[in-house]
Protein backbone atom coordinates (compact mmCIF):
# COMPACT_ATOMS: atom_id res chain seq x y z
CA UNK A 1 0.00 0.00 0.00
CA UNK A 2 1.26 3.37 -1.00
CA UNK A 3 2.41 6.08 1.39
CA UNK A 4 3.12 3.25 4.30
CA UNK A 5 7.03 3.26 4.37
CA UNK A 6 8.36 3.99 7.52
CA UNK A 7 10.10 7.49 8.32
CA UNK A 8 13.42 6.84 10.59
CA UNK A 9 16.59 8.51 11.07
CA UNK A 10 17.68 5.66 8.32
CA UNK A 11 14.64 6.39 5.95
CA UNK A 12 14.39 10.20 6.34
CA UNK A 13 11.76 12.34 4.56
CA UNK A 14 11.47 15.33 3.05
CA UNK A 15 9.37 18.76 3.03
CA UNK A 16 10.23 21.47 0.92
CA UNK A 17 8.38 24.35 1.33
CA UNK A 18 8.11 27.34 -1.41
CA UNK A 19 7.27 30.35 0.00
CA UNK A 20 5.92 33.22 -2.35
CA UNK A 21 8.14 36.67 -1.67
CA UNK A 22 6.64 38.60 -4.43
CA UNK A 23 5.40 42.39 -4.44
CA UNK A 24 1.63 40.75 -4.20
CA UNK A 25 2.25 39.59 -0.25
CA UNK A 26 2.32 43.09 0.83
CA UNK A 27 -1.60 43.12 0.28
CA UNK A 28 -3.92 43.01 3.09
CA UNK A 29 -4.67 39.41 4.07
CA UNK A 30 -8.00 38.60 3.43
CA UNK A 31 -8.52 36.60 6.94
CA UNK A 32 -7.69 39.91 8.67
CA UNK A 33 -4.80 40.40 11.06
CA UNK A 34 -2.41 42.11 8.57
CA UNK A 35 -0.70 41.67 5.49
CA UNK A 36 0.09 38.30 3.08
CA UNK A 37 4.04 38.61 3.37
CA UNK A 38 3.49 38.35 7.80
CA UNK A 39 1.24 35.42 6.76
CA UNK A 40 3.31 33.94 4.82
CA UNK A 41 6.23 34.29 7.61
CA UNK A 42 3.86 32.61 10.27
CA UNK A 43 3.01 29.92 8.34
CA UNK A 44 6.81 28.50 7.65
CA UNK A 45 7.81 29.80 11.24
CA UNK A 46 4.95 27.43 12.35
CA UNK A 47 5.32 24.65 10.11
CA UNK A 48 9.19 24.41 10.61
CA UNK A 49 8.35 24.58 14.59
CA UNK A 50 5.88 21.93 14.79
CA UNK A 51 8.16 19.70 12.81
CA UNK A 52 11.09 20.22 15.27
CA UNK A 53 8.58 19.68 18.12
CA UNK A 54 7.43 16.38 16.32
CA UNK A 55 11.09 15.09 15.77
CA UNK A 56 12.21 16.62 19.40
CA UNK A 57 13.67 14.05 22.17
CA UNK A 58 15.40 13.88 24.77
CA UNK A 59 18.64 13.69 23.38
CA UNK A 60 17.77 16.39 20.61
CA UNK A 61 15.77 16.61 17.16
CA UNK A 62 16.11 12.70 15.58
CA UNK A 63 16.28 13.72 11.51
CA UNK A 64 12.75 11.95 10.72
CA UNK A 65 12.87 15.04 8.33
CA UNK A 66 15.07 16.79 5.42
CA UNK A 67 13.88 20.45 4.67
CA UNK A 68 14.19 22.42 2.43
CA UNK A 69 13.21 26.31 1.64
CA UNK A 70 12.71 27.95 -1.70
CA UNK A 71 11.39 31.53 -2.09
CA UNK A 72 10.41 33.02 -5.08
CA UNK A 73 10.01 37.17 -5.99
CA UNK A 74 12.41 39.18 -7.25
CA UNK A 75 14.53 35.74 -7.40
CA UNK A 76 14.35 32.04 -7.10
CA UNK A 77 16.15 30.20 -4.79
CA UNK A 78 17.24 28.45 -1.31
CA UNK A 79 15.57 31.29 1.38
CA UNK A 80 17.29 29.50 4.60
CA UNK A 81 19.39 31.83 6.30
CA UNK A 82 22.24 32.09 8.62
CA UNK A 83 24.54 29.08 8.58
CA UNK A 84 22.18 27.43 6.21
CA UNK A 85 22.35 30.15 3.90
CA UNK A 86 22.52 28.96 0.56
CA UNK A 87 21.48 25.46 1.24
CA UNK A 88 18.56 23.55 -0.53
CA UNK A 89 18.15 20.90 2.04
CA UNK A 90 19.25 20.39 5.38
CA UNK A 91 18.36 17.96 8.27
CA UNK A 92 15.54 18.94 10.67
CA UNK A 93 18.02 18.71 13.26
CA UNK A 94 20.00 21.87 12.14
CA UNK A 95 17.06 24.52 11.10
CA UNK A 96 16.49 23.97 15.13
CA UNK A 97 19.25 24.45 16.03
CA UNK A 98 19.64 27.77 13.51
CA UNK A 99 16.07 30.03 14.13
CA UNK A 100 17.46 33.48 13.30
CA UNK A 101 15.80 34.81 16.69
CA UNK A 102 13.69 33.15 19.76
CA UNK A 103 10.60 35.47 20.73
CA UNK A 104 8.99 34.54 24.05
CA UNK A 105 4.76 34.86 23.28
CA UNK A 106 1.79 34.53 25.30
CA UNK A 107 -1.07 32.00 24.19
CA UNK A 108 -3.98 31.57 25.43
CA UNK A 109 -4.52 27.38 26.38
CA UNK A 110 -7.05 25.17 28.01
CA UNK A 111 -6.13 24.55 31.47
CA UNK A 112 -8.20 21.21 31.48
CA UNK A 113 -10.98 22.12 33.89
CA UNK A 114 -12.98 24.16 31.89
CA UNK A 115 -10.99 27.16 31.77
CA UNK A 116 -8.43 29.30 29.65
CA UNK A 117 -4.93 30.33 30.87
CA UNK A 118 -2.01 31.90 29.38
CA UNK A 119 0.77 30.38 29.04
CA UNK A 120 4.29 31.87 27.96
CA UNK A 121 5.75 29.85 24.73
CA UNK A 122 8.91 30.27 23.07
CA UNK A 123 8.63 31.01 19.24
CA UNK A 124 11.56 30.95 16.89
CA UNK A 125 11.54 32.93 13.94
CA UNK A 126 13.47 31.71 10.90
CA UNK A 127 11.90 34.04 8.71
CA UNK A 128 10.47 37.60 8.26
CA UNK A 129 8.28 39.31 5.61
CA UNK A 130 9.65 39.59 2.15
CA UNK A 131 7.43 41.41 -0.79
CA UNK A 132 9.50 42.48 -3.78
CA UNK A 133 9.62 41.20 -7.35
CA UNK A 134 6.85 39.42 -9.49
CA UNK A 135 5.80 35.52 -8.68
CA UNK A 136 7.53 33.42 -10.62
CA UNK A 137 5.76 30.12 -9.55
CA UNK A 138 6.50 27.43 -12.80
CA UNK A 139 10.45 28.34 -11.86
CA UNK A 140 9.82 27.75 -8.77
CA UNK A 141 8.16 24.71 -9.25
CA UNK A 142 10.67 23.29 -12.10
CA UNK A 143 13.81 24.23 -9.32
CA UNK A 144 12.02 22.27 -6.76
CA UNK A 145 11.39 19.38 -9.01
CA UNK A 146 15.07 19.29 -9.34
CA UNK A 147 15.69 19.20 -5.44
CA UNK A 148 12.91 16.73 -4.80
CA UNK A 149 14.59 14.73 -7.91
CA UNK A 150 17.92 14.58 -6.45
CA UNK A 151 16.64 13.57 -3.19
CA UNK A 152 15.25 10.69 -4.50
CA UNK A 153 18.12 9.79 -6.17
CA UNK A 154 19.64 9.45 -2.83
CA UNK A 155 16.22 7.93 -0.71
CA UNK A 156 14.54 5.68 -3.47
CA UNK A 157 13.04 4.52 -0.55
CA UNK A 158 11.25 6.99 1.42
CA UNK A 159 8.04 8.27 2.30
CA UNK A 160 7.17 10.34 -0.52
CA UNK A 161 8.37 13.71 -0.18
CA UNK A 162 5.95 16.65 0.70
CA UNK A 163 6.15 19.75 -1.05
CA UNK A 164 4.10 22.69 0.31
CA UNK A 165 3.49 25.78 -1.57
CA UNK A 166 2.66 28.94 0.49
CA UNK A 167 1.33 31.68 -2.02
CA UNK A 168 -1.24 33.96 -3.07
CA UNK A 169 -1.78 32.62 -6.11
CA UNK A 170 -1.02 35.10 -8.93
CA UNK A 171 1.50 33.75 -10.88
CA UNK A 172 2.98 35.98 -13.17
CA UNK A 173 5.45 33.42 -15.17
CA UNK A 174 2.37 31.75 -17.13
CA UNK A 175 0.31 28.65 -15.86
CA UNK A 176 1.66 26.80 -12.89
CA UNK A 177 -0.05 23.65 -13.91
CA UNK A 178 2.35 22.07 -16.25
CA UNK A 179 5.54 22.36 -13.72
CA UNK A 180 3.16 21.46 -11.14
CA UNK A 181 2.27 18.03 -12.73
CA UNK A 182 6.29 17.32 -13.35
CA UNK A 183 6.61 17.68 -9.77
CA UNK A 184 4.50 15.24 -8.95
CA UNK A 185 4.92 12.68 -11.17
CA UNK A 186 8.23 11.82 -9.39
CA UNK A 187 8.10 8.91 -6.78
CA UNK A 188 9.83 6.79 -4.26
CA UNK A 189 9.19 3.17 -4.45
CA UNK A 190 6.14 3.95 -1.95
CA UNK A 191 4.07 6.69 -3.73
CA UNK A 192 4.13 10.07 -5.80
CA UNK A 193 5.41 13.07 -4.21
CA UNK A 194 2.75 15.36 -2.51
CA UNK A 195 2.56 18.91 -3.85
CA UNK A 196 0.00 20.57 -0.95
CA UNK A 197 -0.78 24.28 -1.39
CA UNK A 198 -1.60 27.20 1.05
CA UNK A 199 -3.73 29.67 -0.39
CA UNK A 200 -3.20 33.22 1.50
CA UNK A 201 -5.86 35.41 -0.33
CA UNK A 202 -7.05 39.13 -0.07
CA UNK A 203 -10.16 38.23 -0.63
CA UNK A 204 -12.02 37.54 2.55
CA UNK A 205 -13.85 34.08 1.71
CA UNK A 206 -14.61 32.08 4.00
CA UNK A 207 -11.64 29.44 5.57
CA UNK A 208 -11.57 26.03 3.42
CA UNK A 209 -9.70 23.41 5.12
CA UNK A 210 -8.65 20.24 2.38
CA UNK A 211 -12.03 20.93 0.03
CA UNK A 212 -13.66 17.85 -2.23
CA UNK A 213 -13.75 20.29 -5.45
CA UNK A 214 -13.07 23.32 -6.68
CA UNK A 215 -16.33 24.70 -6.88
CA UNK A 216 -16.65 25.71 -3.15
CA UNK A 217 -13.75 27.90 -4.03
CA UNK A 218 -14.11 31.63 -3.90
CA UNK A 219 -11.52 32.59 -7.23
CA UNK A 220 -9.47 31.28 -10.30
CA UNK A 221 -6.48 31.47 -8.17
CA UNK A 222 -7.95 29.04 -5.47
CA UNK A 223 -9.56 26.51 -7.73
CA UNK A 224 -5.96 26.82 -9.62
CA UNK A 225 -3.78 25.93 -6.79
CA UNK A 226 -6.24 23.50 -6.03
CA UNK A 227 -6.50 21.62 -9.03
CA UNK A 228 -2.63 21.71 -8.73
CA UNK A 229 -2.97 19.77 -5.43
CA UNK A 230 -2.59 16.14 -4.78
CA UNK A 231 -5.20 14.19 -3.29
CA UNK A 232 -4.64 13.52 0.13
CA UNK A 233 -3.74 9.97 0.85
CA UNK A 234 -5.71 7.16 2.89
CA UNK A 235 -3.68 7.24 5.72
CA UNK A 236 -3.76 11.01 5.60
CA UNK A 237 -7.04 11.21 5.26
CA UNK A 238 -8.17 8.84 7.94
CA UNK A 239 -5.65 10.92 9.89
CA UNK A 240 -8.09 13.87 9.17
CA UNK A 241 -11.07 12.28 9.63
CA UNK A 242 -10.21 10.93 13.24
CA UNK A 243 -9.51 14.81 14.23
CA UNK A 244 -12.60 15.76 13.12
CA UNK A 245 -11.73 16.94 9.53
CA UNK A 246 -14.87 16.63 6.56
CA UNK A 247 -12.75 15.13 4.21
CA UNK A 248 -13.64 12.31 1.33
CA UNK A 249 -11.72 10.35 -1.33
CA UNK A 250 -11.20 13.76 -3.66
CA UNK A 251 -10.37 16.03 -0.59
CA UNK A 252 -6.75 17.50 -1.80
CA UNK A 253 -4.30 19.12 -0.09
CA UNK A 254 -5.44 22.74 -0.48
CA UNK A 255 -6.30 25.49 2.45
CA UNK A 256 -7.75 28.72 1.73
CA UNK A 257 -6.91 31.69 4.25
CA UNK A 258 -5.88 28.49 6.85
CA UNK A 259 -2.86 27.00 7.99
CA UNK A 260 -1.83 23.42 7.03
CA UNK A 261 -0.14 22.74 10.55
CA UNK A 262 -2.47 19.85 10.90
CA UNK A 263 -0.50 17.92 7.98
CA UNK A 264 2.41 17.37 10.10
CA UNK A 265 -0.09 15.86 13.19
CA UNK A 266 -1.26 13.53 10.27
CA UNK A 267 2.32 11.87 9.59
CA UNK A 268 3.31 8.48 11.38
CA UNK A 269 6.82 8.40 12.88
CA UNK A 270 5.32 6.37 15.71
CA UNK A 271 2.85 6.65 18.87
CA UNK A 272 1.10 9.56 19.06
CA UNK A 273 -1.43 9.69 21.94
CA UNK A 274 -4.91 10.26 21.25
CA UNK A 275 -4.84 12.47 24.39
CA UNK A 276 -1.37 14.71 23.80
CA UNK A 277 -3.31 17.85 23.44
CA UNK B 1 3.44 -19.53 45.70
CA UNK B 2 6.18 -19.43 43.38
CA UNK B 3 6.97 -17.59 40.41
CA UNK B 4 9.63 -18.83 37.09
CA UNK B 5 9.30 -14.88 35.72
CA UNK B 6 11.44 -14.07 32.44
CA UNK B 7 11.93 -10.73 30.01
CA UNK B 8 13.49 -9.98 26.95
CA UNK B 9 13.52 -6.46 25.42
CA UNK B 10 14.91 -5.22 21.94
CA UNK B 11 14.98 -1.65 20.53
CA UNK B 12 13.42 -0.54 17.77
CA UNK B 13 15.41 -1.43 15.01
CA UNK B 14 18.05 1.47 13.51
CA UNK B 15 17.91 2.55 17.39
CA UNK B 16 20.50 2.48 20.18
CA UNK B 17 20.13 0.49 23.01
CA UNK B 18 19.54 3.70 25.28
CA UNK B 19 16.63 4.42 22.79
CA UNK B 20 14.92 1.93 23.92
CA UNK B 21 11.29 3.48 25.78
CA UNK B 22 9.46 0.29 26.91
CA UNK B 23 9.96 -0.75 30.49
CA UNK B 24 9.42 -3.77 32.60
CA UNK B 25 9.49 -4.42 36.30
CA UNK B 26 10.36 -6.07 38.24
CA UNK B 27 14.21 -5.36 36.98
CA UNK B 28 15.75 -9.29 36.33
CA UNK B 29 17.54 -11.69 37.88
CA UNK B 30 14.92 -12.56 39.69
CA UNK B 31 14.87 -15.43 42.45
CA UNK B 32 12.69 -18.47 42.10
CA UNK B 33 13.21 -20.03 45.52
CA UNK B 34 11.23 -17.38 46.81
CA UNK B 35 7.58 -17.45 48.23
CA UNK B 36 5.01 -15.02 47.19
CA UNK B 37 1.20 -13.96 48.76
CA UNK B 38 1.04 -12.00 45.84
CA UNK B 39 3.45 -10.86 42.75
CA UNK B 40 3.10 -7.78 40.88
CA UNK B 41 5.03 -6.93 37.53
CA UNK B 42 4.10 -5.05 34.71
CA UNK B 43 5.45 -3.83 31.36
CA UNK B 44 5.12 -0.15 30.01
CA UNK B 45 5.64 1.45 26.20
CA UNK B 46 6.86 5.57 26.03
CA UNK B 47 5.35 7.30 23.74
CA UNK B 48 7.57 8.07 20.22
CA UNK B 49 5.97 11.74 19.88
CA UNK B 50 6.53 12.42 23.46
CA UNK B 51 9.82 13.00 25.21
CA UNK B 52 11.52 11.31 27.85
CA UNK B 53 8.60 8.82 27.48
CA UNK B 54 11.14 5.80 28.34
CA UNK B 55 11.65 7.46 31.97
CA UNK B 56 8.06 7.70 32.84
CA UNK B 57 7.43 4.05 31.60
CA UNK B 58 9.90 2.95 34.21
CA UNK B 59 8.20 5.38 36.66
CA UNK B 60 5.23 3.55 35.76
CA UNK B 61 6.09 0.12 35.97
CA UNK B 62 8.32 0.35 38.97
CA UNK B 63 5.36 1.84 41.08
CA UNK B 64 2.91 -0.55 39.84
CA UNK B 65 5.14 -3.36 41.41
CA UNK B 66 5.89 -1.93 44.48
CA UNK B 67 2.30 -0.30 45.05
CA UNK B 68 3.05 2.96 44.72
CA UNK B 69 0.61 2.92 41.93
CA UNK B 70 -2.47 0.88 42.47
CA UNK B 71 -4.99 2.42 40.67
CA UNK B 72 -5.29 5.04 37.84
CA UNK B 73 -6.30 8.21 39.87
CA UNK B 74 -5.20 12.04 39.86
CA UNK B 75 -3.28 12.09 42.99
CA UNK B 76 -1.07 8.92 42.23
CA UNK B 77 0.14 10.32 38.70
CA UNK B 78 0.65 13.40 40.48
CA UNK B 79 3.11 12.25 42.92
CA UNK B 80 4.72 10.13 40.08
CA UNK B 81 4.79 12.89 37.55
CA UNK B 82 6.68 15.14 40.44
CA UNK B 83 9.33 11.87 40.69
CA UNK B 84 9.41 12.45 36.56
CA UNK B 85 10.37 15.49 36.68
CA UNK B 86 12.94 15.73 39.37
CA UNK B 87 14.33 12.80 37.76
CA UNK B 88 14.78 15.04 34.22
CA UNK B 89 15.80 18.17 36.90
CA UNK B 90 18.66 16.20 37.61
CA UNK B 91 19.89 14.72 34.36
CA UNK B 92 19.04 18.25 32.68
CA UNK B 93 21.09 20.59 35.59
CA UNK B 94 24.37 20.93 34.17
CA UNK B 95 23.50 22.12 30.82
CA UNK B 96 20.39 24.43 29.94
CA UNK B 97 17.69 22.64 27.68
CA UNK B 98 17.44 24.29 23.72
CA UNK B 99 14.26 25.52 22.94
CA UNK B 100 12.91 22.75 21.35
CA UNK B 101 13.47 20.65 24.61
CA UNK B 102 11.65 22.89 26.81
CA UNK B 103 9.02 23.13 24.29
CA UNK B 104 8.35 19.55 24.56
CA UNK B 105 8.80 18.62 28.19
CA UNK B 106 5.67 21.19 28.72
CA UNK B 107 3.96 18.52 27.03
CA UNK B 108 4.49 16.19 29.07
CA UNK B 109 5.28 12.55 28.60
CA UNK B 110 2.47 9.48 27.95
CA UNK B 111 3.19 5.68 28.42
CA UNK B 112 1.26 2.99 27.99
CA UNK B 113 1.05 0.63 31.63
CA UNK B 114 0.10 -3.44 32.18
CA UNK B 115 0.36 -4.23 35.59
CA UNK B 116 -0.58 -7.66 36.80
CA UNK B 117 -0.98 -8.59 40.09
CA UNK B 118 -1.10 -12.75 41.02
CA UNK B 119 -1.94 -14.13 44.24
CA UNK B 120 -2.04 -17.54 45.81
CA UNK B 121 -5.23 -18.16 46.14
CA UNK B 122 -5.63 -18.70 42.51
CA UNK B 123 -6.51 -15.10 41.70
CA UNK B 124 -5.31 -12.51 39.55
CA UNK B 125 -6.18 -9.20 38.57
CA UNK B 126 -4.42 -6.76 35.72
CA UNK B 127 -5.17 -3.22 35.28
CA UNK B 128 -4.20 -1.08 31.65
CA UNK B 129 -4.69 1.61 30.07
CA UNK B 130 -3.31 1.75 26.19
CA UNK B 131 -2.46 -0.82 24.04
CA UNK B 132 -0.02 -3.30 25.90
CA UNK B 133 -1.26 -6.34 26.26
CA UNK B 134 -1.69 -9.31 28.49
CA UNK B 135 -2.17 -13.23 27.51
CA UNK B 136 -2.95 -15.53 30.20
CA UNK B 137 -2.36 -18.95 28.76
CA UNK B 138 -3.52 -22.78 29.72
CA UNK B 139 -1.01 -24.56 27.38
CA UNK B 140 -3.15 -26.82 24.68
CA UNK B 141 -6.50 -25.54 26.03
CA UNK B 142 -6.94 -21.50 25.69
CA UNK B 143 -5.81 -18.53 25.68
CA UNK B 144 -7.26 -15.46 26.98
CA UNK B 145 -6.39 -11.77 25.50
CA UNK B 146 -6.47 -8.72 27.05
CA UNK B 147 -7.72 -5.80 26.31
CA UNK B 148 -7.26 -6.67 22.56
CA UNK B 149 -8.38 -9.54 21.16
CA UNK B 150 -7.52 -9.25 17.33
CA UNK B 151 -4.95 -7.09 15.62
CA UNK B 152 -7.44 -5.16 13.94
CA UNK B 153 -7.85 -3.34 17.08
CA UNK B 154 -3.85 -2.13 17.14
CA UNK B 155 -3.24 1.68 15.99
CA UNK B 156 -0.92 4.13 16.21
CA UNK B 157 -2.97 6.48 18.21
CA UNK B 158 -3.68 4.84 22.19
CA UNK B 159 -5.06 7.44 24.81
CA UNK B 160 -2.44 7.07 27.43
CA UNK B 161 -0.90 7.65 30.88
CA UNK B 162 0.25 11.55 30.61
CA UNK B 163 1.98 13.27 33.04
CA UNK B 164 -0.38 15.73 33.58
CA UNK B 165 -2.39 14.87 36.38
CA UNK B 166 -5.59 16.76 34.26
CA UNK B 167 -4.90 14.19 31.60
CA UNK B 168 -6.28 11.07 33.38
CA UNK B 169 -7.66 8.17 31.08
CA UNK B 170 -9.47 5.51 32.58
CA UNK B 171 -7.61 1.59 33.26
CA UNK B 172 -9.48 -1.02 31.65
CA UNK B 173 -9.21 -3.97 34.76
CA UNK B 174 -9.58 -7.73 33.70
CA UNK B 175 -9.34 -10.61 36.26
CA UNK B 176 -9.30 -14.26 36.48
CA UNK B 177 -8.33 -17.41 38.02
CA UNK B 178 -4.93 -19.28 37.33
CA UNK B 179 -3.94 -22.87 38.59
CA UNK B 180 -0.61 -24.43 38.11
CA UNK B 181 -0.07 -25.16 34.55
CA UNK B 182 -0.56 -21.99 33.32
CA UNK B 183 1.40 -18.98 32.54
CA UNK B 184 1.10 -15.37 31.61
CA UNK B 185 2.87 -12.88 29.22
CA UNK B 186 2.90 -9.56 29.08
CA UNK B 187 3.83 -7.35 25.88
CA UNK B 188 3.93 -3.77 24.65
CA UNK B 189 2.16 -3.28 21.01
CA UNK B 190 4.15 -4.61 18.40
CA UNK B 191 4.69 -7.97 20.08
CA UNK B 192 1.38 -8.45 21.07
CA UNK B 193 -0.03 -7.39 17.33
CA UNK B 194 2.99 -10.00 16.07
CA UNK B 195 1.55 -12.72 18.85
CA UNK B 196 -2.42 -12.29 17.95
CA UNK B 197 -1.62 -12.04 14.20
CA UNK B 198 0.66 -14.77 13.77
CA UNK B 199 -0.51 -17.57 15.27
CA UNK B 200 2.26 -20.24 14.31
CA UNK B 201 4.75 -18.21 15.74
CA UNK B 202 3.26 -18.21 18.99
CA UNK B 203 4.91 -21.05 20.42
CA UNK B 204 8.55 -20.02 19.99
CA UNK B 205 7.36 -16.45 21.68
CA UNK B 206 5.91 -18.42 24.86
CA UNK B 207 8.95 -21.27 24.63
CA UNK B 208 10.42 -21.95 27.79
CA UNK B 209 13.93 -22.34 26.12
CA UNK B 210 13.81 -18.92 25.21
CA UNK B 211 16.58 -17.07 25.76
CA UNK B 212 17.70 -12.81 25.27
CA UNK B 213 19.55 -14.08 22.18
CA UNK B 214 16.78 -16.31 20.95
CA UNK B 215 14.65 -13.43 20.78
CA UNK B 216 16.55 -11.09 19.47
CA UNK B 217 17.27 -13.43 16.55
CA UNK B 218 13.29 -14.12 16.25
CA UNK B 219 12.02 -10.77 15.77
CA UNK B 220 14.72 -9.83 13.82
CA UNK B 221 13.86 -11.99 11.29
CA UNK B 222 10.14 -11.04 11.77
CA UNK B 223 11.12 -7.56 11.28
CA UNK B 224 12.94 -8.34 8.00
CA UNK B 225 9.79 -10.35 6.73
CA UNK B 226 7.43 -7.53 7.64
CA UNK B 227 5.46 -9.56 9.71
CA UNK B 228 6.11 -7.65 13.26
CA UNK B 229 6.39 -3.97 12.91
CA UNK B 230 9.45 -1.83 13.59
CA UNK B 231 9.06 -0.53 17.59
CA UNK B 232 10.54 -1.30 20.69
CA UNK B 233 9.35 -4.81 21.56
CA UNK B 234 9.14 -6.12 25.37
CA UNK B 235 8.14 -9.74 26.48
CA UNK B 236 7.42 -10.39 30.11
CA UNK B 237 6.60 -14.24 31.18
CA UNK B 238 5.51 -15.19 34.38
CA UNK B 239 4.70 -18.73 35.66
CA UNK B 240 3.24 -19.09 38.66
CA UNK B 241 2.80 -22.40 40.12
CA UNK B 242 1.61 -23.69 43.52
CA UNK B 243 -0.54 -27.24 43.97
CA UNK B 244 -4.01 -25.29 44.22
CA UNK B 245 -6.83 -27.67 43.53
CA UNK B 246 -8.49 -28.05 40.35
CA UNK B 247 -12.45 -27.23 40.49
CA UNK B 248 -15.33 -24.94 40.79
CA UNK B 249 -13.88 -21.48 40.35
CA UNK B 250 -10.74 -22.01 38.16
CA UNK B 251 -11.16 -22.07 34.57
CA UNK B 252 -12.66 -18.79 32.82
CA UNK B 253 -10.56 -18.73 29.90
CA UNK B 254 -12.04 -18.03 26.52
CA UNK B 255 -10.69 -18.75 22.98
CA UNK B 256 -9.71 -15.26 21.52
Amino acid sequence: MAYTAEISRSNPSMFLFLLDQSGSMADPFGGGGGKKDQKVADAINNLLFNLTIKCAKSEGVRDYYHVGVLGYGEKVGPALGGELAGKEIAPISKIADSPARVEERTKKVDDGAGGIVEQKVRFPIWFSPISKGGTPMSEVLKRAQFVVETWLGEHPDCFPPIVINITDGESTDGSPLKAAENLTSLQSSDGNVLLFNVHLSSKSGAPFEFPNSESELPDQYAKQLFNMSSVLPEHIRSAAQSEGFAVSETSRGFVFNADIISVIRFLDIGTRPSNLR
Amino acid sequence: MQIHFKAFWLQKGGNAGDEYEDAFAPALPLQTSESYDEFRCAVADGATETSFSGLWAKILVDAFVDQRLTRIEMEMIKTLSGDWKQAIAARTASKPLPWYAVEKLEKGAFSSLMGLSIHKDGSWRAHCVGDSCLFHVRPKQAIRAFPYHTPDEFNNHPALLSTDATNIVDAKVARGRWRDGDYFLLMTDALAHFFLSQRKMRGQIAADALDQQAFEALIQAARGDRICRNDDVTLVKITPFQNLPFGKGNGGLAQP
